[in-house]
């Protein structure tokens, strides 16, 4: 109900701006040397030269920090000065036509690296694609390191991770679909798809909410990927993302969609599911066997990791007589010093490892990680000599922040670990029961979520039965001969299953 | 998510909203409330069973002829506009007390067992915040629920394995020591358990196999029934007669019996785990009395406040001053009767069915 009434009052606020824009808004600006000049100026990078082609006048206009001088010259002044008895759309090979009559189109091109020629007495535009700037070049994704497989991941420079995609997927069915995105960064998002593979509706959706968005501009795709989520509220992510180029040419095999934001090596991977969240690339490399354990070890860590430390809240709080006697002798031992209350004794301890590992995450490496262990050591040791916590405690902190951190998908530990307190501060209301109370909830939240339509909790909300054999254990890869249910893809076998 | 009248509850919807709809907390006492049979306790699930199948039909029968109406909508159709609205509100009234049953029964065994400190108030308001997120989602939100309350505590069957290993086998032996007013009184003091069959009827129109509804809905029935025996038979083996009859929670006791080596007071996992089952149960009571209020209030059209104001109503009952004599009047003799009253309504509506098919027919 609060959602509907801010949805209502933002749309209202949106409406009437535009209504504002609508009154001030006039018919699109025809392009003179009078209106380039006025509307670049203040542009110190912009370089605006008079020039003469066969006697006559002609204005070059670029950016000179997204050209090259020496593109500059092969693309454009060397064949102009080699025009003989050509025109200069038949030199410039890769030169189009501009619309004199559009203002705006001409300086998006300008501010998007075209070198755009201005024949101001044929009142006519040329522009040559001359944008030619540094690029980082194709590394290991380091934030998600595996041992086997690929090991190349996307860069910020969308072509370039196209063309990564395009290098292993050489099909005309392999569909890209550019949008502009962005009322003032004016940049580009690529959809990409398999469009004999893919749920048409699916891509329509993606489509119909990529183009629905009005923002001033998405810096990183994170930041877009929350738009298009259909709960934003959900602490938990709702599509998946990734830098590497294997996970998302599988992905896109599998008939999910892939979005990718110019200047963001991460591409956004829609629908996911939960159990996706636990699952890396390497799983499919490795052994069923290993790959099964390594899941199943991912999907226990979340649980343990969101319910160990509030159980050791409840229990001490609410229900000692649940322990055993040799148990509770040893706990009791341990908390003998500590004054604070398990709740608030686990808060602090909580809070404690939150600072270190943002202080570790905020310096520079090797300072992060001098931090971090030292900070470990010495505020655990101290905190158990000055009664703030007890050493149980440190162990069960630590494990459960190092079983945070398992789920491949960064947002998904930053999830678990904020509703761990939830469960903390509801262990130490109402114990165990507060810690089911809040479970109901979670479970109920997440078997709700959507992603792109379709339950995030597949396929434990059944899609399809074939979807456990690649969920929490993996079977043999030639068991795996369905496409997963959450992509509802139009071809649901991968091979034909009459193979030998 | 999946809001809105349209068929959304596919067979696995049907098989667990029928299974949570029965049972509930109740089954924490069913051996206590079916123990005027003595040790023959174990043979009422039988009964039950057949009951609940031969009661589906006339139900089923009455959907199919509406496939697209819930019993509310039905009433108003066959019995007049009017007298209609005046069936709803009654329905709505049990619904309610439903609820607040079924909450009440929970948070008390919470406070008497797990949180002996506390009152029921914080229980009951966390209690119904979650539960008003479930019902929010929709009827297949509970669906989705049903099936995890079902999951999440089914593997508790386990645990009956320590009252087996303290086991008298003999006491499975049928005796005729009662007679049949000994077996009405026990079938109807366990009747709690089974009145959730009549939820059907709302739910129908949702169901996308509704050819198959009658057989998805015996398989919930069947499971529960399965369960119901499990704890029927480890009752009866377990305890004597006296106990059955003097313990109030026989299912308590059960858990009580269990010995892990590394966790103690089983019965406190126990009773939590079944939060998901009480509220499972208890959200599609709430559901069905938000139709009700939306049936009587805004011409059958979903308000999301009237579920607010109903849970507000329902946590009033469970938590507010109301005299605990009052409280196990209505739960105890309004609940059962006006659920019974629920499971003859169909074959009362079908009779006027037919009658009004006769005469449209006729003319």
């Amino acid at each position: 109900m609060l959602w509907n009434w801010f949805k209502k009052s933002i749309n209202k606020t949106i409406s009437q701006q535009q209504e504002n824009q609508d009154q001030t808004s006039q018919a699109p600006e025809r392009v003179t040397v009078e209106s380039l000049k006025n509307k670049l100026k203040n542009i110190d990078d912009i370089e605006m030269k008079e020039i003469s082609i066969k006697g006559e006048k002609v204005f070059l206009i670029y950016l000179s920090t997204l050209t090259k001088s020496s593109t500059l010259q092969d693309l454009v002044l060397n064949p102009l000065n080699n025009i003989g008895d050509a025109t200069p759309k038949e030199v410039l090979k890769n030169s189009t036509d501009g619309d004199i009559n559009d203002l705006q189109a001409s300086l998006h091109d300008i501010m998007s690296g075209y070198s755009v020629l201005f024949f101001v007495e044929r009142d006519a535009l040329l522009k040559v694609n001359t944008f030619s700037v540094e690029e980082r070049s194709i590394t290991t994704a380091e934030n998600e390191t595996t041992i086997l497989g690929p090991q190349d991941s996307f860069t910020e420079s969308l072509m370039t991770s196209l063309s990564l995609i395009k290098r292993r997927i050489h099909s005309p069915n392999l569909k890209t679909t550019l949008i502009p995105m962005g009322t003032e960064t004016n940049d580009t998002v690529a959809v990409v798809y398999m469009e004999n593979i893919a749920n048409k509706e699916n891509v329509d959706r993606v489509l119909y909410r990529i183009k629905n968005i009005e923002y001033q501009g998405f810096v990183a795709l994170p930041l877009l990927k929350q738009a298009l989520e259909d709960k934003p509220f959900s602490p938990f992510p709702q599509h998946g993302f990734t830098v590497r180029t294997d996970y998302a040419v599988e992905s896109l095999l599998d008939g999910r969609i892939i979005v990718m934001l110019n200047g963001s090596p991460e591409v956004a991977i829609l629908p996911a599911t939960f159990i996706e969240m636990f699952i890396t690339t390497e799983d499919h490399y490795n052994r069923w066997t290993t790959a099964s354990l390594i899941r199943a070890i991912r999907l226990g860590g979340f649980f343990v990791s969101i319910l160990l430390t509030s159980t050791y809240v409840s229990v001490l709080t609410f229900h000692p007589e649940m322990l055993p006697p040799q148990l509770l002798v040893t706990l009791s031992e341990s908390r003998a010093q500590v004054f604070f209350p398990p709740v608030l004794e686990v808060l602090v301890i909580e809070m404690v490892i939150e600072i270190l590992r943002e202080a570790g995450a905020r310096m520079p490496t090797k300072i992060g990680q001098t931090i971090g262990i030292v900070g470990g050591i010495v505020i655990g040791t101290a905190a158990v000599e000055a009664g703030l916590a007890s050493n149980v405690l440190i162990v069960l902190v630590a494990v459960t922040a190092l079983l945070s951190f398992i789920p491949p998908n960064y947002l998904m530990s930053n999830g678990i670990r904020f509703i761990r307190y939830g469960f903390i501060i509801a262990g130490g209301s109402l114990g165990i029961y507060g810690q089911a109370i809040f479970f109901a909830w979670m479970m109920n939240h997440l078997s709700n979520l959507t992603s792109l339509g379709s339950p995030f909790m597949s396929p434990v909300i059944p899609r399809q039965w074939t979807d456990l054999l690649n969920s929490v254990l993996r079977a043999p890869v030639n068991f795996l001969v369905t496409r997963s249910g959450m992509s509802r893809a139009k071809k649901q076998l991968t091979r034909p299953l009459d193979e030998e | 998510m999946d809001k809105g009248k349209f068929k959304k509850l596919n067979k696995y919807h049907v098989i667990f909203l029928t299974n949570c709809s029965l049972g509930g907390m109740y089954n924490f006492s069913i051996s206590h409330n079916l123990s005027t049979v003595g040790h023959n306790l174990w043979l009422i699930p039988f009964i039950y069973f057949i009951l609940a199948t031969i009661l589906l039909i006339p139900m089923l029968r009455l959907c199919s002829h509406y496939p697209s109406d819930t019993l509310y909508v039905i009433n108003e159709k066959l019995v007049g506009k009017w007298l209609g609205k005046g069936v709803n509100v009654l329905i709505l009234l049990y619904a309610i007390f439903q609820v607040a049953s079924e909450t009440q029964l929970h948070v008390r065994i919470v406070q008497s067992v797990t949180l002996p400190n506390y009152t029921i108030l914080f229980t009951t308001i966390t209690y119904f915040l979650v539960m008003v997120c479930i019902v929010n989602g929709g009827i297949k939100s509970i669906a989705r629920f049903s099936m995890l309350a079902f999951f999440m505590t089914v593997w508790m069957g386990y645990y009956s394995q320590w009252a087996f290993g303290d086991a008298i086998f003999t006491h499975l032996f049928p005796r005729i020591e009662q007679g049949v007013s000994h077996w009405i009184l026990a079938m109807h003091q366990g009747s709690h358990t089974m009145l959730g069959l009549s939820l059907i009827l709302f739910y129908y129109p949702y169901i996308t196999d509704q050819k198959k509804a009658y057989k998805h809905t015996i398989i919930g029935v069947l499971l529960y029934i399965l369960l119901l025996l499990l704890i029927c038979i480890a009752s009866v083996v377990y305890f004597s007669t006296w106990q059955l009859e003097n313990l109030l929670y026989p299912l308590l006791n059960l858990y009580q019996a269990v010995e892990l080596s590394n966790v103690e007071r089983i019965e406190n996992l126990g009773i939590t785990l079944y939060i998901f089952l009480s509220l499972a149960k208890a959200s599609i009571f709430l559901w069905v009395a938000k139709k009700g209020l939306d049936a009587v209030l805004s011409k059958h059209k979903n308000k999301t406040r009237h579920l607010y104001i109903l849970s507000v109503v329902s946590a009033f009952i469970v938590a507010g001053p109301i005299p605990n004599t009052f409280q196990r009047l209505a739960y105890d003799n309004w609940v059962v009767y006006a659920g019974y009253v629920l499971f003859l309504l169909p074959i009362f509506l079908l009779m006027l069915h037919k009658i009004k098919s006769r005469k449209g027919s006729s003319t």
